[in-house]
């Protein structure tokens, strides 16, 4: 299993308005290939590509052409149902924008995974608590997406993505909204998570210093991989996780 | 995700924006109330003509002797021997003992009463069957002694019944009139004996009708009194069979009901004149009479309610427009949930519950208008006949009676309406590409 890659693609191709004259292709050739356990970022310009590759990795779109195999099964054959299947049960998703559902409190969204796996209320709700305490929420459970903070809506939504205890966490720019020192604090979270729970995770971020503390960093550029590095041992990052959890729980 | 959850959800929704959900449901309420008040108002009045209907005489069936549709001889008065006669509705009541019975009421015109040495008093002189008072139709009360009885009838007693003012008119207040005996002297000069057995009372409306508000000298009020009505056949000299009647009416007891008795009546007549050429005995059926007005009443109610129910399918495009903006407004939403494993039936589910509860607590509403404003409208109706038409008013027993079926079918349909225009906005909803969804701004 761990020989196999879980994300294998090959020669994935994107393109949009197809046939039309203004037809826009946005991935060109793409071959990737993660392996369980790993911490991948990717980086590059805006515009390059990066979160239309994190969907198509995530189920939320298909690609034009190519094809991508996730955990050994070819996507392509999979219809909607599977497709929702397996993005409730394996993959966790962290937004830019949070993208937590407003009007509803902190509990009820981390719940939602759970709901759509059909796990009963009681259950579903402890389940919810126990992650928020996890991510340091414990105090916020009741609180709507409006009356949080970035972070603290950014720690909600990372605590919904592990809610199914996915095998892959893909976390599309989550510190891109954040200042400094909470992103700093959202980055320890998947440290955590990467090292304690053996996560697979995929990190976009425009930051080359985040993306330093990763294992493997993919560069691309309009559409095309140009690089794919794995980290060089010696700038592993001074150890400071328990010192940032604490300034971040204090910031609040 | 379950059934119970979904509705939950979608209660948990439309409570984050009360108003608009209210302004959605306003379209059904006011199409449901409006339904359920004309269906309220339509069976109410069926049900106070019925219980008037009742009230004033209509639990009879009336036999009478008509001429043969296919009888193409020369039309005659009938003759004596065609007509209906006392013995043969004595033998039909005798077939179906605990039945049928017949109601008769004869007036057997005015006689005098010597109240005095210069006072006679006038009264009307009524015979009838001991049925007569056991009628729901009657409803004086007997509020001393007791009615004329059936041995009454059979052995020609000289018992008689007067009225309360009767009682006022001849005999001082604390005197006991039972047991009295009083001397009737007819227009036709004869006298007759007959001893007090019992004392009912008028109405209010009877009372009106014969005059006392207007006269003031109490004596001269000419009361009813009823006499058996076999003694009275007696008396003018004929024989209880032999008395003949162009008309009958039969009434039935709580062991029968109306299609029975008609049957026996049909039975014993149509053989009795099968051999008669010329004559039969029809029945008539009052209560065919209520049945045709219920008919006219129920078909006008229908057409109202149809009228008021297209004005739900302008509720219904409401509520599937408020849905439309609603999932154009929850975009975002709809990408997260299927980002988090949504299926499209958990959307389109979501929904449509949503669209289905809108409808649904509308028609509650709507129904909970509808039966206040049918109260309402009897609470008015109540009001204007007590000062337009009191003398009636005891006759009529406003009676308000919400239509169950209307209320059902309008609950009903006004889920219909949330599935039929809640539909095709989580449909479109449910087919949303995930991304797409996620991206819109
Ligand atoms: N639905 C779409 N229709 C047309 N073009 C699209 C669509 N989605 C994305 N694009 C285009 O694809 C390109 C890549 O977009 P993408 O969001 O992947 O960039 P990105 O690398 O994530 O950038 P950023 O760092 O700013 O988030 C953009 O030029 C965008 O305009
Ligand atoms: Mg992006």
């Amino acid at each position: 299993m761990s020989n196999s890659p879980v994300i294998h693609m090959e020669s994935v191709t994107k393109k949009y308005y197809i046939g039309e004259p203004n037809e826009l292709q946005i991935l060109f050739d793409i071959a990737l290939d993660i392996n369980e356990g790993e911490f991948v970022s990717i980086v590059g310009a805006s515009g390059s590509g990066k979160s239309t590759l994190m969907n198509i990795i995530g189920l939320l779109d298909r690609p034009t052409d190519g094809s991508y195999a996730l955990s050994g099964n070819d996507t392509k054959s999979l219809d909607d149902i599977q497709l929702s299947r397996i993005r409730n049960k394996e993959i966790g998703f962290v937004f830019q924008n949070f993208n937590l559902i407003p009007k509803i409190n902190a509990v009820r969204n981390v719940e939602l995974p759970l709901l759509y796996a059909g796990m009963p209320q009681k259950k579903r709700t402890e389940r919810a608590m126990e992650l928020l305490e996890l991510v340091g929420m414990g105090d916020r459970y009741t609180h709507d997406p409006s009356q949080l903070s970035g972070g603290q809506k950014q720690r909600v939504a990372i605590a919904r993505a592990m809610a199914n205890n996915p095998s892959i966490i893909l976390a599309d720019e989550p510190t891109g909204a954040l200042d400094t020192k909470t992103g700093r604090m959202v980055m320890d979270l998947f440290h955590k998570l990467h090292k304690e729970e053996g996560k697979t995770i995929v990190l976009i971020t425009h930051s080359p210093e985040l993306a330093q503390e990763t294992d493997r960093m993919i560069t691309i550029s309009d559409g095309r991989i140009i690089s794919d590095a794995e980290r060089v041992p010696s700038l592993i990052r001074p150890d400071s996780d328990s010192d940032s959890d604490r300034e971040g729980a204090d910031a609040e | 995700m379950n059934f119970i959850e979904s509705i939950k959800m979608a209660f948990a929704s439309l409570m984050i924006n009360k108003m608009r959900s209210f302004l959605t449901m306003l379209g059904i309420i006011i199409g449901i109330s409006a339904v359920i008040t004309i269906t309220t108002i339509g069976n109410s009045i069926q049900k106070t003509l019925s219980n008037t209907f009742n009230t004033l005489g209509g639990a009879t069936l009336e036999l009478y002797l008509t001429v043969k549709d296919d009888y193409e001889g020369e039309w005659s008065e009938e003759e004596e021997e065609d007509m209906i006669t006392l013995e043969m509705v004595d033998e039909l009541l005798a077939q179906h003992p605990n039945e049928l019975y017949m109601s008769v009421t004869q007036n057997c015109g005015k006689a005098s009463i010597p109240k005095n040495d210069t006072v006679d008093l006038q009264v009307n002189m009524l015979a009838i069957t001991d049925s007569q008072f056991k009628l729901p139709t009657v409803r004086k009360q007997i509020v001393k002694g007791r009615a004329i009885s059936k041995a009454d009838c059979e052995q020609c007693k000289h018992g008689c019944l007067v009225s309360d003012v009767f009682v006022e008119q001849y005999f001082k207040p604390n005197e006991d009139p039972i047991g009295k005996t009083l001397t009737f002297t007819m227009e036709t000069g004869e006298n007759y004996h007959f001893t007090i057995i019992g004392v009912m009372e008028y109405t209010e409306l009877e009372k009106n009708q014969l005059g006392m508000n207007q006269i003031r000298n109490l004596d001269e009020i000419e009361t009813h009194i009823y006499v058996p009505y076999h003694t009275m056949l007696k008396l003018s000299g004929k024989d209880p069979g032999e008395q003949t009647m162009s008309w009958v009416d039969i009434g039935w007891t709580n062991d029968c009901d109306v299609e029975t008795a008609k049957k026996y009546c049909h039975e014993y007549f149509d053989e009795k004149y099968a051999n008669n050429d010329q004559w039969e005995v029809e029945i008539f059926d009052p209560a065919e009479q209520m049945g045709m007005i219920n008919t006219v009443l129920n078909v006008i109610t229908i057409a109202i309610s149809i009228i008021a129910a297209i004005s739900l399918i302008v509720g219904g495009v409401g509520v599937m427009n408020i849905m439309l903006v609603s999932i154009l407004e929850r975009t975002r939403e709809i990408g997260v949930r299927k980002a988090m494993g949504a299926l499209n039936t958990d959307i389109r589910r979501q929904f449509v519950i949503e669209a289905i509860i809108i409808c649904l607590i509308g028609g509650l509403i709507g129904v909970a208008i509808g039966i206040t404003n049918g109260f309402v409208i009897s609470a008015i109706a109540k009001a204007i006949m007590n000062s337009v038409a009191s003398q009636y008013a005891e006759y009529i027993t406003l009676t308000v009676q919400p239509s169950l079926t209307a209320i059902f079918v309008s609950l009903g349909f006004s889920m219909l309406t949330g599935l039929a225009f809640g539909y095709y906005p989580a449909e479109r909803a449910a087919k949303m590409n995930p991304i797409d969804a996620l991206r819109y701004e």
